[in-house]
């Protein structure tokens, strides 16, 4: 088996090198992946750290994003078009919403320019490019949990009851993570290639919000229409989400099983197709 | 700098065959798919008599055993087709619900591609024809529509005849024996699939002998099994038809929306090869084909049923022959416009869940929601064959076709929807039904509502 490797920077054809035990590539692969994690939280934390360090208000922007945004939208629909979320009050509804989308889409919005803008760093050592929009997700991840913070607050202010059912969020979370991880990888290596991509993403993600359940309730709307909105694999995970914080179970099972097997498409295409654009990266940069 | 430089060696191409590219296909059929699924099930137009029988039967197995009863037939569950398998699969779909079912079939038959694409390696196929194979099984509309007409445990049999004959083509015999076994628990509908792929095993050159108990095994379970004699022989639903019989446009029409893509593939490459590619494989295919073609049974000349989603492997077997025997690189046009063949019937086919869906969707889908959330399940369920599917795994939910006003015990719920109605209740059934809703002391009626009224059975006959 013919394997290229590469150590700082330089790439090597090794035919003739003997053929490696299985174990040992295992071995290998395993300490690859470690390696991979290390460097992903490094840097995650350093993308955060950077983010906020000559800030006045540092982490706090991540509360106040979600905030004002709540604010807005609140006023909006809550006040002018008096959209109802019965019994669970629209203010805590709609800031759940947009607490679990701003995750999704901050995440993108720092993946497709992960790679793009790490162009110097890209040429000075060798790493699995896969993990730089790995690690921008996983940075807006840590935003997440700030905003997560907030959402506790204004539930508790609100006094909205909340079900056992609660602990499965860790669980969809995963599912979020990956089909963000997967539009991530997509969209980060088409940005080396095509920078429209940074703005048309902006302008998909303004569109995905309205079509997905982030600021209405869809129990009440007609069949075909709420399966229309529920194919959208991120509409079903943010109902699955807030179906059970609030409701205690999930109220439509079938699309969530169509949410993994998007999720598992999505994340393997943009592994896929992140592979196969990576070798282009030093031509295009 | 030497940092970018890619050089991907062939032997690692021939290994991404079976890699990410992979799996991102197989994911990508079973997201459409399942997606496609969930969507006539939630518009009120998939059948109780294709789910919903599966959806009770399950629930009865994993309530009662293998012995459990079916409300739709009357029969035990395992005993019209002897699909054993739903036993197996009965446990994580009662717990996981529908959607599960969905996923799990369309996972299992996109998963055929895995070794469709190992038989190409074991015949040392060429790359890119593996691939364009590859390919056609995941766009066959046969297929597709076999998965997408709700849920059919002979559909698990598809990729389960390719797990065997890939087994087969790397001499794990063990494995082909077990695939086999396996394929016995797909019912009667699976059963000349089956006896196929023992044939081919049987004319192998190595290993022929695990083909020839093999042959006799399939033959032992068609005897045993299936109980099959001269009689009951229709049940398989092949050659039924009376020698005197003409064939009809119908079953031509078939034929020729199976056949068309693949003549149309083989010829382009005759053309070219200036020699027409024949192939065993697909010999045995075309005998497929004509058993289905010289049935009495509409089902078996429909190219939306399971039976001839089974066809598919053989077929590609014939072009991954046919490939293997010509060395020489399929042209790329014919690659090309086998894959805009088989988007083009995806079309149709799409035209035809349009028209079979979409347009044909209750307009009282919310009444109909809000019908079953008053339903407690705790006692039988009659309903409709558009309904019976919302059930979900329950002993009780039974069809109308079943309804007797004189067995109807106390508790029994009738979920009416006024405006559907279709072959599989007849006409006496809704004359009952809307007697005994006019009837206050044998039913009250708990939901009225946009044309559905759920009926409780309060009193004795």
């Amino acid at each position: 088996m013919s394997h290229s490797v590469r150590v700082d920077g330089q790439e090597a054809q090794a035919p003739h090198t003997p053929e490696p035990q299985a174990g040992s590539v295992w071995k290998a692969r395993w300490r690859q992946l470690l390696l991979g994690v290390e460097l992903t939280r490094n840097l995650a934390v350093r993308d955060v750290e950077t983010r906020y360090k000559h800030s006045i208000l540092g982490l706090y922007w991540a509360i106040i994003n979600p905030l004002v945004t709540a604010g807005i939208f609140g006023f909006v629909f809550g006040v002018i078009f008096h959209e109802s979320s019965k019994p669970i009050p629209y203010v805590v509804f709609m800031l759940t919403g947009i607490t679990f989308w701003n995750f999704f889409a901050n995440g993108i919005m720092s993946a497709v320019g992960s790679v793009s803008g790490n162009a110097s760093l890209l040429a000075k050592i060798y790493f699995p490019r896969i993990v730089l929009p790995t690690a921008a997700v996983l940075a807006r991840f840590i935003d997440f949990m700030f905003s997560l913070g907030v959402l506790i607050v204004f539930i508790l202010l609100y006094h909205t009851p909340i079900c056992w059912s609660t602990l499965w969020i860790p669980f969809i979370l995963v599912l979020q993570v990956f089909f963000t991880l997967g539009i991530g990888y997509l969209v980060a290596a088409l940005n080396v290639l095509y920078r429209d991509i940074n703005q048309l993403m902006g302008l998909l993600l303004l569109v995905w919000m309205y079509f997905s359940p982030v600021m209405y309730p869809i129990t009440n709307l007609k069949p075909s229409l709420r399966s229309i909105l529920l194919m959208n694999p991120i509409g079903s995970i943010l109902q699955m989400e807030r179906d059970v914080i609030f409701t205690g179970h999930l109220q439509y099972p079938q699309f969530a099983w169509g949410a993994v097997a998007w999720t598992a498409f999505v994340f393997m295409a943009g592994i896929s197709l992140f592979r196969r654009i990576e070798p282009m990266f030093s031509e295009v940069m | 700098m030497t940092d970018d430089v890619w050089i991907r060696p062939e032997k690692e191409k021939l290994g991404e065959a079976l890699g990410v590219g992979s799996w991102t296909r197989v994911f990508a059929y079973a997201a459409i798919v399942v997606s496609a699924q969930i969507l006539r099930w939630s518009l009120f137009v998939a059948h109780g008599f294709d789910l919903g029988y599966y959806q009770q039967g399950m629930a009865a197995l994993v309530h009662y055993g293998p012995w459990a009863r079916s409300l739709y037939t009357g029969r035990g569950v395992l005993a019209p087709n002897s699909a054993w398998l739903a036993l197996v699969l009965a446990y994580p779909a009662v717990w996981l619900g529908t959607g599960f079912l969905f996923l799990a079939e369309s996972l299992a038959i996109a998963s055929g591609y895995f070794p469709l694409m190992r038989l190409a390696r074991a015949w040392s196929v060429p790359a890119d024809a593996a691939s364009f194979v590859g390919a056609l099984y995941l766009l066959s509309p046969l297929l597709i529509a076999g998965n997408l007409y709700d849920f059919h445990m002979s559909m698990l049999a598809v990729p389960l005849v390719l797990f065997a004959l890939a087994a087969m083509a790397e001499q794990r015999f063990g494995w082909y024996l077990a695939f086999m076994a396996l394929l016995t628990g797909c019912g009667s509908k699976a059963a000349i699939a089956m006896l196929l792929v023992a044939v081919i095993a049987t004319f192998r050159r190595t290993g022929w002998q695990w083909g020839a108990v093999s042959l006799l095994g399939v033959l032992a379970w068609m005897l045993l099994g299936l109980h099959l004699h001269s009689g009951n022989i229709a049940q398989l639903g092949w050659v039924s038809i009376p020698w005197t019989q003409r064939v009809g446009d119908r079953a031509i029409i078939y034929a020729g929306w199976v056949l068309a893509p693949f003549v149309l593939i083989l010829g382009a490459v005759g053309v070219r090869w200036r020699k027409f590619p024949g192939s065993f494989y697909g010999l045995l295919a075309l005998v497929y084909l004509a058993g289905n073609v010289l049935s009495t049974v509409p089902a078996e000349t429909s190219p939306f049923d399971q039976k001839s989603a089974l066809m598919v492997p053989f077929f590609l077997l014939a072009l991954l022959d046919v490939a293997a025997r010509h060395k020489a690189p399929w042209p790329a046009k014919v690659r090309t416009g086998g894959v805009v063949v088989m988007l083009a019937m995806l079309v149709v086919m799409s035209a035809d869940f349009y028209h079979s869906a979409w347009r044909v969707r209750p307009a009282n889908g919310l009444a109909l929601e809000h019908a079953l959330a008053t339903v407690s399940l705790a006692h039988p369920v009659y309903a409709q064959n558009n309904v019976l599917p919302h059930l979900g795994f329950t002993v009780n939910q039974v069809p109308f076709s079943r309804l007797d006003l004189s067995h109807l015990a106390p508790g029994s719920e009738i979920v009416w929807d006024t405006q559907f109605s279709d072959h599989t209740a007849p006409a006496s059934v809704y004359r009952a039904v809307a007697a005994l809703a006019a009837n206050k002391s044998r039913a009250r009626v708990i939901y009225d509502q946009g044309g559905v009224q759920v009926l409780k059975i309060v009193g004795q006959p």
